[in-house]
């Protein structure tokens, strides 16, 4: 059934057996899995079935320099960010969820192979059909290439494309035909109410866009606002728990990570690689798929290193551009009055490159192409997806701010450690050393010497991935949650999607949120059961 | 008269006319900077020769080279040098030190 808080009577009780907050790829897995349980579920929605501005402002944040607002890289309406997501997907690695020394605070409550049956049916959910068990049965024109990757301390890896799945347009017709489940949107969180002895939570206070307020009471609860508002819903329900629900021990906010994007470095293979690579394109009857490169287990071991996901995209002269590339960094030198280092290197670039500079000019403002040297090949650029490590400093916290419905804002600070910056560069340094000896190819790097920081800031962008403040561990100490997503010390209250996750890996989160949420839903299966 | 903003143009382009002038004349004018694995494509010799003065150029001598605390020994092969040494970085490419050793070393012996 689907209501609208903004017309529900005055008096209007929502009571269920379980409280879902947030439809989401997370609200809307666990709601699905639940309905063939026939309890009663109800499933909160802040925004409509449609995009509205009233909902989708509620996202807007303060945040550092650096980072972007949610406002811009969130969705809030029914099916949350799914409704705009691109659909690339993969597990997580099994190393992504052990206890690695040289990564400190990494190691999650439970393993890849506790996950793994769950990924199976999370593949379901995001349409990329059955989880392949032997990648390399697809690599097609890549197979010779194998053992000379794997030589080179690389895994050549295959990633999945969804369609991409909005889950609110694809489930919405299931879950609003199930007779136990009501979908209630225009119904914001704006409190989780704990018992005096902190041991569960009571009741949720919701409100509309008109200021109008509700209670809803369920024997659980389960939150799943996406990385951010988890952190923000517990932190702003301060009432009996100073510093909010669950933070005893200082850890709500916390360890929040994204996988920032770097465009690292070109890739020059052979010209038998290039072949290889065009007849590589793996698809099946059903599923398209993609393929990119990544350390290797042992690689990562031995160099004490975090992975980043590396795909190799093809790219044309006005992407490789040296010239073009200098002549941004004049550009910039000059706009923001900064000192342009390496001066003479640049302005040779510009003068080699000045047909491709004209013609980069040309096809912005709509003119048509001159210099057919624009679309030769020019290489493989190396846009790398970093592992974030768990950092303690990186964190969401509240604002002064207030947002419209009175609550205040969250503020996010987010940094990347130099030490972090140096392993993308010893990662380039890898592929760089590994493909050079195996005769694959060489690497031209964006990441200098001397200018790194300068060159992230340049370089840097972000996969909008919001994972960690709300960690799983089995010590309360160490995580907000429990191994079952359970918040420590709280018989009734569950936290679901990437808040959840102690480290980030390197690849999108959505199949591993869906696989996490299926887990979840199992457990709460059992727990309404009994 | 002339309006502020005018003679500011006018002033730009005063500035700027000799450096177009010194740019029309560069040698260089569109020719686009070759790789160093350009290069790779000629024989061993060729190849050796064009990448010593390629790193001649951007500024690298044997001094710099350096491994494990010493000179890094030459290697021709360039394979097995990615595999042993350690990678200079020469304008954003990731070069291994021995064979760029051999090859500005070659490239002196010629010249």
């Amino acid at each position: 059934m689907l209501s609208d808080f903004g017309t529900a009577s005055e008096n209007a009780a929502f009571n269920a057996d379980i409280c879902i907050v947030g439809a989401g790829a997370a609200g809307i897995t666990i709601a699905k899995e639940l309905v063939p349980t026939g309890k009663q579920i109800l499933l909160l929605e802040g925004g409509d079935i449609k995009y509205s501005e009233e909902s989708q402002s509620l996202y807007h944040m303060t945040r550092d320099r650096f980072y972007w607002d949610p406002y811009r890289s969130r969705v809030r309406f029914f099916g949350g960010s799914t409704n705009h997501w691109d659909g690339s997907c993969r597990t997580y690695d099994p190393i992504d969820f052990e206890t690695r020394a040289w990564v400190p605070d990494s190691g999650w409550p439970f393993s890849f192979r506790d996950l793994e049956p769950f990924y199976d049916r999370a593949f379901e959910y995001i349409e990329v059909g059955p989880r392949v068990r032997e990648e390399r049965t697809l690599f097609g024109g890549l197979r010779p290439y194998e053992r000379k990757v794997a030589a080179a301390g690389l895994d050549l890896r295959l990633g999945y494309i969804s369609p991409p799945t909005r889950f609110g347009k694809k489930y919405f017709d299931e879950l609003s035909a199930a007779r136990n489940l009501t979908i209630l949107t225009r119904a914001n969180l704006v409190s989780i109410n704990e018992a005096a002895d902190r041991n569960g939570v009571t009741s949720l206070t919701i409100a509309g866009y008109n200021g109008r307020k509700a209670t809803v009471s369920a024997r659980l609860y389960v939150i799943a606002l996406g990385g951010l508002e988890n952190a923000r819903a517990l932190l702003l329900s301060d009432a009996v728990t100073p510093g909010g629900v669950g933070n005893e021990n200082d850890l709500v906010g916390r360890y929040f990570m994204d996988h920032p994007v770097i465009e690292a470095a070109v890739f020059y293979p052979s010209a038998d690689f290039v072949r290889a690579w065009d007849k590589g394109g793996a698809s099946s009857e059903t599923n398209n798929y993609s393929f990119t490169f990544q350390a290797s287990e042992e690689t990562l071991r031995r160099n004490r290193l975090t992975n980043a996901r590396m795909p190799l995209a093809w790219a044309n002269q006005l992407y490789t551009s040296a010239g073009i590339e200098s002549a941004h960094q004049i550009e910039k030198a000059v706009s923001t009055r900064t000192e342009l280092h390496e001066v003479l290197t640049h302005l040779r670039n510009v003068i080699g490159d000045a047909d491709l500079i004209i013609e980069q000019w040309r096809r912005k403002h709509g003119y048509a192409p001159w210099f057919d040297r624009a679309d030769e090949y020019g290489g493989f650029a190396m846009q790398m997806m970093m592992e974030q490590r768990p950092d303690r400093e990186n964190r969401v916290v509240l604002a002064s701010e207030r947002d419209a419905l009175g609550l205040r804002k969250a503020r996010i600070r987010w940094r990347l450690p130099q030490s972090e910056k140096d392993d993308l560069k010893r990662l380039v340094g890898v592929f760089a050393k590994g493909m050079g000896a195996q005769g694959v190819g060489f690497v031209r790097s964006f990441l200098a010497e001397d200018d790194l920081d300068r060159r992230f800031e340049e370089l840097m962008n972000f996969g909008h991935h919001h994972m960690g403040t709300t960690r799983a561990s089995a010590d309360p100490k160490k995580g907000v949650v429990d191994g079952d997503q359970r918040v420590h010390g709280r018989a009734n209250l569950y936290i679901a999607g990437s808040s959840v996750f102690p480290t980030g890996g390197h690849v999108p989160p959505t199949t591993t949120i869906v696989a996490t949420s299926i887990r979840l839903a199992d457990h709460l299966k059992r727990r309404l059961a009994a | 008269m002339m309006t502020p903003s005018r003679r500011a143009l006018l002033g730009w382009i005063g500035t700027l006319a000799p450096a177009l002038g010194a740019v029309a004349a560069w040698p260089e004018l569109g020719e686009p900077a070759a790789t160093p694995f350009e290069f790779l494509a000629a024989s061993q010799k060729a190849a050796a020769l064009k990448l010593g003065q390629w790193l001649t150029k951007n500024g690298i001598t044997a001094d710099m080279l350096v491994g494990s605390q010493e000179p890094v020994a030459p290697v021709g092969d360039i394979r097995e040098s990615f595999a042993k040494d350690p990678l200079i970085t020469v304008d954003g490419f990731l070069l291994p030190a021995g064979f760029c050793r051999y090859c500005l070393d070659a490239y002196r012996k010629e010249s």
